[in-house]
């Protein structure tokens, strides 16, 4: 079924309603990727505009979920490689916590995503979709088109580094 | 002697194969004249020329026959105001050219009272047609060469005057016949 | 299942948009379906009597190229011509002088 008449079948209330359902997922890797809500929302609607467009591709609800973690994956990394995002933040703007941090701690939760949105991008990549989408190695790798052995490694080696960082900045947390 | 033959034979090669050249003096004739003429059509213009012929004039039917085996003509004509313009020097820078074996002169009239000189020249072929065809004028006035390339029939020749609007004055059958 | 897995898990959950998202959304893909019907309108009238325009303006462009080329072609074929009768007249004429001056002298071209 073309885009336009899968659209006109859906409707303009159908559409809204996929929107709400998943734009939180959207908005969530574009933000944790980003770390800004401006920017995410504006990638978060860009990504929803492709999607009207090529809703004719779309087979199913699986499909359509996706889909729209690979096109936002793929559109904020190549936003951080155009803008070059990932020196933005550094860890030493990271404050440091006056006392032992709690897993639930805001800040602490803060300094997580400030250190995973400094993280090279193909490696926020594999955080944001393992530890917010909470997706297997082998999806991740077919969503990020990588073997899954890549996968696998990069995420250790992701972990290894914020693991490191985390434990100098916030003390030790493993 | 073998060394003489080839260079003879090289030269006789040459000048078989070689078109007439117009002597370089003729272009400074050409400012000097208070008329000139000077065609020039290699093959090339005479194919072109051909195809615009028509079949039903009868003077370009006949052009049209005479051209069809021709390699090029070439024609300069000189008017000039008074005499003594040109030299008998530009005259013989052509002649030289048409030397035998390859040229032969057929027609020389010298009028030493009037000054005229008259020449026609054949080039010889191994066939029935004519190989070529030079025609020098040279009157105290005016100077006209007329160089056609290429096999031309003795017909055609014998038609080419008299024809083409200028009326045919007949030779004569005989010798000592006079035309009026 | 270690700390750090918790606090990645805690710092990337997901979160609301802001307020309005949806609409906004949707707000522009409104905006784009009407630029895209305002384009596809101009398109329309651009494809339309441009192309038969540049058809025609194309076939007018071939028809006076031919017919120019076939005028030049016509007009040095016609001065070849007019070359050709110049040259044999003169040729002719020349022939003929040749001839009455032979006559003149009292012997034919023939008789050589």
């Amino acid at each position: 079924m073309a885009a336009a008449a899968k659209a006109v079948t859906i409707g303009r209330a159908g559409f809204e309603e996929i929107v709400r359902e998943r734009q939180s997922m959207v908005f969530s890797i574009a933000y944790h990727f980003l770390h800004d809500r401006a920017a995410a929302e504006e990638q978060a609607q860009e990504v929803f505009l492709q999607l009207y467009k090529s809703l004719g591709e779309l087979e199913s609800p699986e499909h359509l979920t996706r889909w729209l973690r690979r096109v936002t994956s793929n559109r904020c990394i190549d936003v951080c490689r155009r803008r070059k995002l990932m020196p933005r933040i550094g860890l030493d703007e990271v404050p440091e916590p006056s006392i032992p941090a709690r897993a639930t701690d805001p800040l602490l939760s803060r300094a997580i995503r400030r250190m995973v949105a400094s993280l090279p991008e193909k490696w926020r990549a594999l955080i944001v979709l393992k530890y917010q989408e909470e997706m297997e190695t082998e999806e991740i790798a077919r969503t990020l088109g990588m073997p899954a052995g890549t996968v696998k490694s990069q995420l250790s080696r992701a972990l290894d580094f914020l693991r490191e960082k985390a434990s100098r900045v916030l003390g030790e947390i493993s | 002697m073998r060394i003489a033959i080839v260079v003879l034979a090289a030269t006789l090669g040459t000048a078989w194969a070689q078109d007439i050249k117009m002597p370089p003096a003729f272009d400074k004739l050409a400012a000097k004249a208070e008329e000139s003429v000077d065609v020039t059509l290699d093959s090339g213009m005479l194919q072109l020329g051909g195809k615009f012929l028509s079949d039903k004039d009868a003077d370009e039917a006949k052009a049209k026959k005479l051209i069809g085996g021709l390699k090029g003509i070439y024609v300069r004509s000189f008017e000039f105001a008074k005499e003594g313009e040109y030299s008998a020097a530009d005259v013989d820078a052509l002649r030289s050219q048409l030397q035998p074996p390859v040229w032969s002169r057929v027609v020389g009239v010298t009028s030493k009272k009037g000054g005229e000189i008259t020449e026609v020249y054949f080039k010889t072929s191994n066939g029935a047609q004519i190989g070529g065809l030079v025609v020098i004028d040279a009157e105290p006035k005016e100077l006209t060469v007329v160089s056609i390339s290429g096999a031309i029939s003795p017909e055609d020749l014998a038609d080419l005057g008299g024809q083409f609007g200028i009326p045919k004055v007949e030779l004569p059958k005989s010798k000592g016949k006079e035309a009026k | 299942m270690s700390r750090l897995d918790d606090a990645l898990r805690e710092a990337l959950r997901r979160e609301e948009p802001p307020e309005g998202f949806a609409g906004r959304v949707m707000a522009r893909i409104e905006a784009r379906k009407e630029r895209a019907g305002a384009w596809d309108g101009l398109m329309a009238a651009w494809r339309g009597p441009r192309l038969r325009w540049a058809g025609a303006l194309a076939g007018a462009v071939l028809l006076i190229g031919t017919a120019a080329y076939q005028e030049t072609q016509r007009a040095e074929g016609e001065q070849a011509k007019r070359q050709v009768m110049l040259a044999l007249r003169i040729t002719g004429a020349k022939l003929d002088l040749a001839r009455a001056r032979i006559q003149r002298v009292g012997y034919g071209l023939g008789d050589r």
